[in-house]
This record gives structure tokens, C-alpha cells and sequence, in this order.
């Protein structure tokens, strides 16, 4: 199991991380996740980048990305994933407090593989974190890591 | 008698007489010759010489008796008196004369004289029918002259006659013409000469028959204008192509005119070109005026509706962050409420529980309230797309989720046909979810509820109508009911936000219609919405 990619988890508000670990951990999801609190980090950590210079090479299964984040948005993060050869097969899901409209076509526009609004009802929120887990770590096959690093 | 004064009175009388053709004698009362004209020698037959000194009766065949009592009576008498006398011609024949003598007093004391001055009887006669004869072909001629005359006064009248009435009528045309307010001019259309002027061009640009149109009416040209309307006043083929319309700024006084030119023959035959022009200056100056005043609105539209995109901007940055900031508080609230309920579940009493659950439906309430108000929100904020649709389909749309009610409790449906009508697909089955939800809602205490959808039409307009036989409401309250957050009932029976009719008076107000409702208490609601047909 220790080849078990680990999910990326973007989230700046310390609340909602809390929560959706929790979620996570109640999910039972064997898979390592690795939390980032801002667009920055993220790129950081899917470019072994800074602090994240030394960690296990390897992009995450899936990534989760928050909208509303310090630094560079979730939206930003997502173009910018998309745009880089060795990152854009990354499945990325939108996990978010925003129902606009523009942000999910916007999302869709840019290759997110999926787009969910955060219930308010932790029980929903719950389900709906598990389902991303499940999916996205468990039954989704990936494919092989894409280019090398030197090609950044 | 052969003395100086003699000689003199012969060579006077031959100077006066000798050119005469009648006879002349100059005698005494008793009928010695004293001179004779070279005509009175030639009637007489004898020579010049041997003339004076003898008695004129040795020349003539008048008895002597005759000739000399003539002599006598005109040497008494001032007058002419006439006489007779006859002569033997050269043929021998008897030529007569008419004679008339005149007395000559030559002095007071001597014996008068008698001048004699005869002409033929025969040549008179026969110059005398010659002379008839003349006069009768001239006053044939004459005769002929008159009628001509008379003739040529009566043509002379009858075109007097005419010339006048055609001088009337032309006189009339150039009062019109010279009245007018306006440019009347025709010119050549090769030599811009021109034609014809009225006085309105005589007196506003000096302008006279002869000189060149474009030197009249413009300043600063050194030829015709450059946006002479000539080459459209003909067709293809050269002829007048009707007239042609336009406007244009003189550059002598800076005025407008409302210029019709038009091609026609004129007099000679020559193809002209015929040009009326009315000032229209201040109505231009008005249309100036409107224009000004429309760039001045649209500028202050502009303004007012960037002000107003900035305003739209703000409200929406504000819903994003309502939509997003609001919520992730309540968001963990319910999180941890539900972890302390399932996790620290042993250190809860009753009570502690039952606060909790209140905590947990209290975020709930109000993650369903700006949800709410987002979507009041965006049906004010979102981009209308109009097109004709079914509002049959629309409201079927709506009643899906209401068909098969969760309570499992009995509705009647009695929806009728629904004309289409034009308007945004989406907003207007949010119409109808929000007013079928209404009414399922406030039928919940009916054993039967019965809602009926209808449609007439009113005044060009469509009405629609949802009645309801559920709790009603007061109608004195009615004002209320369409206000955002408005609510008529208690919460805890009657659930809601208080923005669905909000909601749905700002989608009807949005397409040009109009809500309202009538009701009472405990005896049902019928809601009303227009939209033009």
C-alpha cells in the first residue's frame, strides 16, 4: 500500500481543513494527504518546490482544490496545472463554497474533472468528501506520471 | 418801248417765264404783245422777234372783238379772270386754250398791262383722263389699302387682346414665383449660365440672368461646386431623371437649404436645370439643438450606466462573497455540532442535545436563506434571453418535483391550457416553481387540496392565474407580500424564507408585467401575473 498516491488537499480556511480531514479520516481512504494552504504551495508541492523540494517524487491521485485561497486562487492553480506537461493528467476537483455560476464554467473551461459545492450540512459533507476520495483514490485508474521533471 | 427798263422787263419775264409749259403773255388792254414765254411763241406760231409790237388778235382765230373785251375786264379787275383763245396748229387744226389774265399795274399813272397765261384745252383734257384714270387705279389701290387696313386693325386688336391676356397670366406667374420665400433659379446645365431669377435671388445674392450660377450663389470657388446636383438630375439615356432632393450650408450666408432640383426643357428647347430652395436654417438649427441635447443624454447615459455596472459589480463581488464567506461559517458550525454530537455524544445531557440540534437547524435555516437570496439576486442581475415559449411545458417542468408530494397528501390539479408567450425560459418556470410550491405549502392543512392554473386574456395582455383553496391570508397585508423577507405566516407553520413571491414579482416586473394577489383568511389565494401578449 505504500504506493498508494497520496491526495492533494488545498485549503487555506484552518476550519474547513479540519473538517474535511475529518471527513477524509472517517472515509477510512488509506492514501496519505498532503495539505497545502494556498495556490502557491500547491504548484510548490506538485513541482517538489521549495519546502517541498525533498518529498517523494510523484503527482498526487487526485488534487482538491479550494477557490477562495490567499496568494493565487484555486482557478489560478487549475490553469496553471493544465498548462504544464508534466502536471495537466493530474485529475483536479473543485471543492467550494461558491455556487456562481461563472466559477464552475470557468472551472469546466479549464479542465477540472469535477466541480463540488461544499453542503452546509456536515452530514452531506461527509458523503460528499467520501465520494471524492473513493473515487478519485480508489477506483480511478491514472495514468503513468507524465514527463520528467527536467522538461518543467 | 425798246428802252433799258424795257430790256430789263424782257430779260426778267424770259428768266421767269421761258421754263413755264404754259403760255405766258405779257399785253396791253388793247392787245398789243409786249413779251411772250418761248411757249407762248410756239402757241402763236410766229417768231420772237416779231412779236412785240403787234396785236395778238393777227395770231389768233378768236374773233378780235372777243379777245380784246377780255383784255379789257382783267385790266380793270384785281382778280384772275379766265378766257378763251383759239390757235391755228401746224396741221392746221383748231387748238383751243383756257386762258387767264391778271392785271399789271406797273406805275400809277400809265396804262396797266395784262399777264396771259393759257394751256391747252386738249393737252388738259388728255392729262385730265390720264390723270382720272390714275386716280381711279389708286383709289382702287387705295380702296384695297383700307381693307387691308382694317383688316390688319382687327389682327392688331385681337393680338393686343392676346399679348395682354398672355402678359396678365405671365405677370401673375412672376408675382407667384417673385412672392415665393425661396431660391428660384434655372440655369444652363453646361455653361451654369443663368436662365431666370426671382427676387428672392436678386435681393439675397444679387443675382441676375446671364451670370454664372455658382459665382451667384457660392464665394470662393474658382469653378462650378463640387457637389453640383446636375449629374443626377439626368438618367442614362440624358433625359430628366424626376427631382432630386437635398440639403446643403451657402457658403456666402452659412444657411441651410432644402434644395429640389429637377431637369426640364426650357423655351429653346435646351435641357436645364430648374432649382427651389427654402431656408431651413432654424429648423436645422432645432435638429442641431436635438442632437446636441441626444449626445448630451447618451453621454449622460453612458456615465450613468458605468456608474451603474460599477454598482452591479460591487453587488456582485458582494454576492460572491455572501455566497462563499457566509456560508463556510455556518458550514462549521453544523461540522462541529455534528462532530461534538457524534464524538462527545456521553458528555451531552438531554438539554445539551436538543441545544445543539437547535444550533444545527438555525445554520441550516440561514444556509437556506442565502441561498435564497442569491438566487433573488441573480434573477435581477441575470441576462434576459427572450424567445417565444411554451408556458405549458414550463409549468410542467415545475410540477415534477410537486406531483408525488413526500407526505403523501391528496392534490387536486386542475391546470388548464396555457397560451406561449415571449420571455426567458428558466426565470419563468422559476415563476411557476415558486408559486406551485406557494400553494402546495399553504394547502398542507387541507384534507383535499385544490390548485388550479388558468390563463385569459385582458387588454392585449395574458393573465395567469394560480387559486388555491388553502389558509389565504389577510388582504390588508397583501402590500407586504411581494417585499423580500416578507412573511404573513409563522415560521413554525408555514416554513420559508419570505423572498419565492419577491423573487417572482422581480422575474414578471423584468418582463413588462405586473403581480398581485387576492385572498382570505382561511378561504384560499389566487395569485395574478401579466405578461404582454
Amino acid at each position: 500500500m505504500s504506493d498508494l498516491k497520496p491526495i492533494l488537499l488545498a485549503e487555506d480556511n484552518p476550519s474547513d481543513l479540519e473538517l474535511t480531514l475529518e471527513a477524509l479520516a472517517d472515509n477510512n481512504l488509506a492514501n496519505r494527504v498532503a495539505v497545502v494552504r494556498d495556490g502557491v504551495e500547491a504548484l510548490e508541492y506538485l513541482r517538489c518546490e521549495g519546502e517541498f523540494s525533498q518529498r517523494k517524487r510523484g503527482n498526487p491521485a487526485v488534487a482538491i482544490l479550494d477557490i477562495k485561497m490567499p496568494r493565487m486562487d484555486g482557478i489560478e492553480v487549475l490553469r496553471a496545472i493544465r498548462a504544464d506537461a508534466a502536471l495537466k493528467t493530474i485529475p483536479v476537483v473543485m471543492l467550494t463554497s461558491s455556487r456562481e455560476e461563472h466559477d464552475l464554467i470557468r472551472s469546466y473551461e479549464l479542465g477540472s474533472n469535477a466541480y463540488v459545492v461544499k453542503p452546509v450540512k456536515f452530514s452531506e459533507f461527509i458523503d460528499a468528501v467520501r465520494h471524492i476520495g473513493v473515487f478519485w483514490a480508489m477506483i480511478n485508474e491514472l495514468p503513468p506520471d507524465g514527463v520528467p521533471e527536467h522538461e518543467r | 418801248m425798246v428802252d433799258e427798263a424795257g430790256t430789263m422787263l424782257a430779260e426778267l419775264f424770259s428768266a421767269l417765264c421761258d421754263p413755264w409749259p404754259d403760255a405766258c403773255f405779257l399785253l396791253t388792254h388793247d392787245g398789243v404783245l409786249v413779251e411772250a414765254n418761248q411757249a407762248g411763241v410756239r402757241m402763236l406760231g410766229g417768231a420772237s422777234h416779231e412779236l412785240p409790237g403787234r396785236p395778238i388778235t393777227d395770231f389768233v382765230i378768236t374773233p378780235a372783238e372777243m379777245v380784246l373785251r377780255h383784255l379789257v375786264v382783267c385790266s380793270r379787275n384785281r382778280q384772275q379772270i379766265p378766257g378763251l383763245l383759239s390757235c391755228r396748229g401746224k396741221d392746221g387744226q383748231e387748238i383751243k386754250y383756257r386762258c387767264f389774265g391778271q392785271r399789271i399795274q406797273r406805275k400809277s399813272d400809265a396804262a396797266p398791262l395784262v399777264f396771259l397765261r393759257c394751256s391747252s384745252f386738249q393737252s388738259a383734257g388728255s392729262k385730265f383722263t390720264t390723270l382720272n384714270q390714275q386716280l381711279e387705279k389708286q383709289q382702287e389701290i387705295q380702296r384695297q389699302l383700307l381693307e387691308e387696313r382694317d383688316q390688319l386693325q382687327i389682327e392688331m386688336a385681337e393680338r393686343a387682346r392676346a399679348e395682354e391676356v398672355t402678359k396678365a397670366s405671365h405677370e401673375r406667374l412672376l408675382t407667384v414665383l417673385n412672392g415665393l420665400d425661396a431660391i428660384v433659379y434655372v440655369a444652363d446645365m453646361k455653361t451654369y449660365e443663368l436662365l431666370f431669377v426671382n427676387n428672392f435671388v436678386k435681393e439675397h445674392f444679387g443675382g441676375a440672368v446671364g451670370q454664372l450660377c455658382w459665382k451667384v450663389m457660392q464665394t470662393g470657388q474658382e469653378g462650378p461646386c463640387s457637389f453640383c446636383s446636375n449629374d443626377k438630375l439626368l438618367d442614362g439615356t440624358g433625359n430628366p431623371a424626376g427631382i432630386y432632393c437635398w440639403e446643403f450650408q451657402n457658403t456666402i450666408n452659412g444657411r441651410w437649404y432644402d434644395v429640389r432640383d429637377r431637369a426640364l426643357q426650357w423655351v429653346d428647347g435646351r435641357i436645364v436645370r430648374l432649382e427651389i430652395a427654402s431656408d431651413v436654417t432654424e429648423r436645422k438649427q432645432a435638429e442641431e439643438e436635438i442632437k446636441r441635447l441626444n449626445a448630451d443624454l447618451e453621454q449622460r447615459v453612458v456615465e450613468r450606466t458605468t456608474q451603474l455596472e460599477a454598482a452591479n459589480q460591487e453587488l456582485e463581488a458582494f454576492c460572491y462573497s455572501v455566497s462563499h464567506d457566509l456560508r463556510a461559517p455556518l458550514r462549521h458550525i453544523d461540522g462541529y455540532v455534528d462532530l461534538m454530537v457524534s464524538r462527545c455524544r456521553a458528555d451531552l445531557s438531554e438539554k445539551g442535545l436538543h441545544y445543539l440540534d437547535t444550533i444545527a437547524a438555525s445554520a441550516c435555516q440561514m444556509g437556506v436563506l442565502i441561498d435564497d437570496l442569491l438566487q433573488f439576486s441573480r434573477t435581477g442581475r441575470a441576462e434576459m434571453v427572450q424567445k417565444s415559449m411554451s408556458m405549458n411545458q414550463a409549468l410542467q417542468e415545475a410540477l415534477i418535483p410537486l406531483k408525488t408530494p413526500a407526505d403523501g397528501r391528496t392534490i387536486e390539479w386542475v391546470i388548464g391550457d396555457l397560451p406561449s408567450v415571449r420571455g426567458d425560459y428558466a426565470l419563468l418556470r422559476q415563476v411557476w416553481v415558486n408559486l406551485l410550491d406557494n400553494a402546495v405549502k399553504y394547502t398542507r392543512t387541507r384534507e383535499v387540496a385544490r390548485i388550479e392554473v388558468s390563463a385569459s386574456e385582458d387588454n392585449g395582455k395574458i393573465v395567469f392565474v394560480v387559486a388555491d383553496n388553502g389558509v389565504g391570508f389577510d388582504m390588508q397585508y397583501a402590500g407586504k407580500l411581494f417585499g423580500v423577507f416578507q412573511r404573513l405566516h409563522a415560521l413554525e407553520d408555514f416554513e420559508g424564507t419570505g423572498i419565492g413571491l419577491a423573487t417572482v414579482q422581480r422575474i414578471i416586473t423584468r418582463h413588462g408585467g405586473r403581480v398581485w394577489a387576492e385572498a382570505e383568511l382561511n378561504r384560499g389565494a389566487r395569485f395574478y401575473f401579466t405578461l404582454p401578449k
